[in-house]
């Protein structure tokens, strides 16, 4: 007995810490994502110009009037790009901070507005300067980089002074750069609106702006070339919905022909940053209009995972261990991959129905029905299915007064009962269409509410007569409620992304459910069952 | 949260199936409780009374033949084989027989008069498994109707009253009668609304009463006291419950008795999986009772310096450790 009870217990730590120990293994040693951000991440972009306030910032800005258009970097690639009004990208002007979009006082006239819209995809992080793509320049350009003649004389004079403090003369330019960045970084405070430098250098406060300037500045008076770019910092991806992110203004410096990120205020050098979409490298000319929502509005969104991703994680994947891709899921077509998406997620159904069950005693029809029900709110939507669960309901209480009396047999009654329930069906997708309510294609509409509901009329039926009227809406609301809850973990995006990449954590299902199974304490249905103990006392 | 459960020693449902039902009961002997018609051969074969059983229908081709088996019966019950909780159980308190099916009149307890026809749709309905505890296919019981004692049906509301002995390796630990109101329709359901009476192993008299859960101290229907019931023939009744557990390999057992007026104490069915409101009847929590029952058996293993079969026990030493300790 006690060996059994050794074995069950060696057993669960397997099932729980298996899975866990693999994850960090592939995730530490392999390198292999946990879940695949790099593949998967693909983002739409959306730059909009608005021309009305561009032109009347044309006046006080007597200058060429630009929009960013967003290229292929160290981190990024640009998938495809579309412009509104049309655009032949072959002649847009490339220079190395990247192509532009020049707008004419003609086109500005003509047009409300001009959209970039862009697919990105963004790269594994360079953390060493030395993986940085080499971009070489001419002496011209460089020396454009160098140039200081736009600073104010007494601001350069400071920047130079502080400059000259810093740095000593065996100092090489990688480590004068070092120098100027650990001092920025560690002097200069984040603080709004503070985008002049010699703001910045009497507060020691600044914005991403601000900080980028004098970070720029103090290169140039080391003769270092360097330049402003412009980024937009992705927030926190979500998918299927508009993310939030922040402009992001940083310097880079060119070094051994390199052009090297530096950003203070994040505490990067040499490194590109997670989740950063390199809008445009050469921004100081035009950092007031990109710095402008109602000039330059910008809208990111994620794009859901393509079958060209799915391919580049596999090859990806395949670089890292052969192993690991031969049962990646990624393998399948993107159909196939949703269906394992919803068969993987159902063992985890069963750790919250199993922990319904023998934690809070909550009573269920059958035993595998609430987790058909959340594959079926899942599928389709989770007001559609819960409505139609109640009219399945309705529709089983009345053929048991109806039906009762002609004297049916059982199975040919059930048979009535779900011909009534596909034609009850039907009449509620074609409501449900007309109003709008449920977008009606083939993955809303299938086999599977029929399946459902064949098995919940059945199981209604058996526990009507065995239990009554009242125990019988008592187990349809708990099967709800267990249904509910599935519903709610098995919406959370990351945690599909997780098991579907990572499916060895089916272990963890095994691990949890032997777990719930040894909990031999009461349930919380049981602290009210027995509360008539208490009246005596 | 859970201070009062433990301090009565109350049993849960968890650890009712993961310590008790689990470990002790075959599950290789369930068909002999959970089909009623295999526990009645089996009661028979040993000499425990159980209800007559006039005939049983096992297909529907003998469905035609059934009108005729009436023939001769005025009272019966009409059981599925494999229901619980007393479900699709019919009582026929009498039967105006003819030889024209459509003229023969039935009197069931719940609607006055039934006709052949309806009793006929019952009796297929529980072919087909309607009752059964899966869905699956069943047989049909047609036995005797039993009575009960006064003393019992003087607190019920029509049906038939009847008392639940929870046995542990055959030593009675608790003990409950169940006396059907207008609530549960007649039936001993405690959670259809059914009375529930806790009774003392050692004399058959009252612990406490439930209705749904709630403490009671009158019938709902009847009015009257239930405090001042000391079942009858309660040796007896102990005696039986404890045989029966004999006749399976079911050492967590529930034992339903029906006290007849003319025949006394009679098996009326087992169940594997007995309930848990019994304790709440009983205002007492089974676990301090089926762990006084193991140190007992314990106790006896070590006397002997071996290792005993409880199965060694007399009836007379298991009916004592009960009386003396519950």
């Amino acid at each position: 007995m006690i060996q059994i009870k050794k074995l069950k217990n060696i057993l669960i730590l397997i099932c729980i810490f298996l899975p866990l120990a693999l994850l960090v293994y592939k995730n530490q040693r392999l390198n292999m994502p946990v879940i695949p951000r790099e593949a998967l991440d693909f983002w739409q972009i959306e730059i909009k110009a608005n021309h009305k306030n561009l032109s009347k910032a044309i006046s006080a800005l007597p200058r060429e009037i630009v929009v960013p258009v967003p290229t292929s970097t160290n981190t990024q690639t640009i998938a495809s790009i579309d412009f509104m009004p049309e655009r032949n990208i072959s002649l847009l002007q490339e220079k190395s901070g990247g192509p532009v979009l020049y707008l004419t006082p003609d086109q500005i006239t003509k047009n409300e507005q001009t959209l970039i819209t862009a697919q990105v995809q963004l790269f594994e992080l360079v953390t060493n300067p030395e993986n940085l793509k080499p971009e070489p320049i001419d002496e011209f350009e460089k020396n454009k980089y160098r140039e200081v003649v736009n600073y104010n004389p007494a601001t350069l004079d400071l920047v130079k002074k502080l400059a000259a403090s810093l740095v000593f003369e065996s100092d090489t330019e990688l480590s004068a750069l070092q120098k100027f960045f650990f001092y920025v970084s560690d002097e200069v405070v984040l603080s709004p609106d503070i985008d002049g430098i010699d703001d910045v250098l009497s507060l020691a406060s600044g914005s991403l702006l601000g900080q980028a300037r004098l970070m720029t500045a103090l290169a140039r008076v080391h003769n270092i070339p360097a330049r402003i770019a412009f980024g937009i910092q992705i927030l926190e991806p979500e998918p299927n919905r508009k993310s939030k992110y922040i402009r992001v203004f940083y310097t880079e410096a060119y070094i051994n022909n390199r052009w090297i990120p530096i950003n203070p205020h994040y505490k990067l050098f040499g490194q590109t940053q997670k989740d950063m979409i390199v809008i445009h490298r050469d921004s100081e000319a035009y950092t007031d209009i990109f710095n402008d929502r109602s000039m330059l509005s910008i809208m990111i969104e994620p794009l859901k995972f393509t079958s060209f991703s799915s391919d580049k994680f596999i090859k990806q994947l395949k670089a890292q261990s052969p192993l690991w891709s031969y049962f990646s899921l990624h393998r399948f077509s993107l159909s196939v991959q949703a269906i394992f998406l919803g068969i993987l997620l159902i063992p985890f159904g069963t750790v919250i129905l199993s922990f319904s069950r023998v934690f809070l005693g909550i009573n269920t029809f059958g035993i595998f029905t609430p987790i058909l029900l959340t594959l079926f709110f899942l599928e389709t939507s989770f007001v559609f299915a819960f409505t139609l669960f109640f009219v399945v309901l309705i529709l089983g209480f009345a053929q048991r007064f109806l039906l009762d009396r002609f004297h049916i047999l059982a199975v040919p009654r059930l048979s009535i009962l779900l011909t009534l329930t596909v034609i009850v069906y039907t009449l509620y997708v074609i409501f449900a269409d007309s109003l709008g309510v449920l977008s009606v294609n083939n993955q809303t509409v299938n086999y599977f509410p029929i399946v459902i509901i064949s098995i919940l009329i059945e199981r209604f039926s058996v526990y009507y007569i065995e239990e009554g009227a009242r125990n019988t809406i008592k187990t349809a609301l708990g099967t709800i409620f267990v249904a509910s809850l599935c519903y709610a973990l098995l919406s959370v995006y990351w945690l599909k992304a997780l098991i579907f990449n990572n499916p060895e954590l089916l272990l963890l299902s095994i691990g949890l459910n032997l777990l719930i199974g040894s909990y031999k304490g009461y349930r919380l249905s049981e602290y009210f069952r027995f509360s008539g103990l208490k009246d005596n006392n | 949260m859970f201070a009062y459960l433990k301090k009565f020693g109350i049993l849960g449902n968890n650890a009712r199936i993961s310590d008790f039902i689990l470990p002790h009961n075959k599950r290789s002997a369930y068909p002999f409780v959970d089909n009623k018609i295999l526990t009645h051969e089996l009661a028979v074969k040993n000499n425990i009374s159980s209800p007559n059983l006039y005939f049983t229908v096992g297909s529907y081709g003998e469905l035609k033949k059934l009108h005729t088996r009436f023939k001769d019966l005025k009272s019966a019950v009409i059981k599925p084989a494999r229901g619980s909780q007393g479900n699709g159980i019919l009582v026929i308190n009498d039967i105006q027989w003819d030889e024209d099916p459509s003229k023969t009149k039935f009197l069931t307890s719940r609607k006055n008069t039934t006709s052949y026809a309806d009793i006929e749709y019952h009796v297929s309905s529980i072919l087909s498994g309607l009752y059964s505890l899966n869905g699956e296919m069943d047989q049909v019981l047609i036995q005797e109707k039993l009575d009960s004692i006064e003393e019992l049906k003087l607190l019920s509301f029509q049906g038939l009253p009847d008392i639940r002995v929870i046995l542990f390796y055959g030593i009675p630990v608790m003990a409950m009668t169940r006396l059907p109101t207008k609530l549960s329709q007649g039936r001993g359901n405690l959670h259809q609304g059914a009375v529930g009476l806790g009774l003392k192993i050692k004399d058959g008299t009252v612990t406490g009463a439930i209705q749904n859960n709630k403490n009671i101290k009158t019938h709902p229907d009847l009015n009257t006291s239930l405090f001042n019931l000391k079942v009858p023939q309660w040796l007896a009744v102990l005696n039986l419950s404890s045989k029966c557990s004999d006749l399976v390999n079911i050492r967590y057992l529930g034992v339903d008795i029906v006290i007849d007026p003319k025949k006394g104490p009679i098996l009326l069915e087992m169940n594997a999986r007995p309930g848990l409101s019994i304790q709440l009847a009983n205002k007492a929590g089974l676990l301090p009772r089926l762990e006084t029952v193991n140190n007992f058996l314990k106790s006896k293993t070590n006397a002997a310096n071996k290792s005993i079969d409880p199965y060694d026990l007399t009836l007379k030493e298991k009916i004592d450790f009960g009386t003396t300790h519950f």
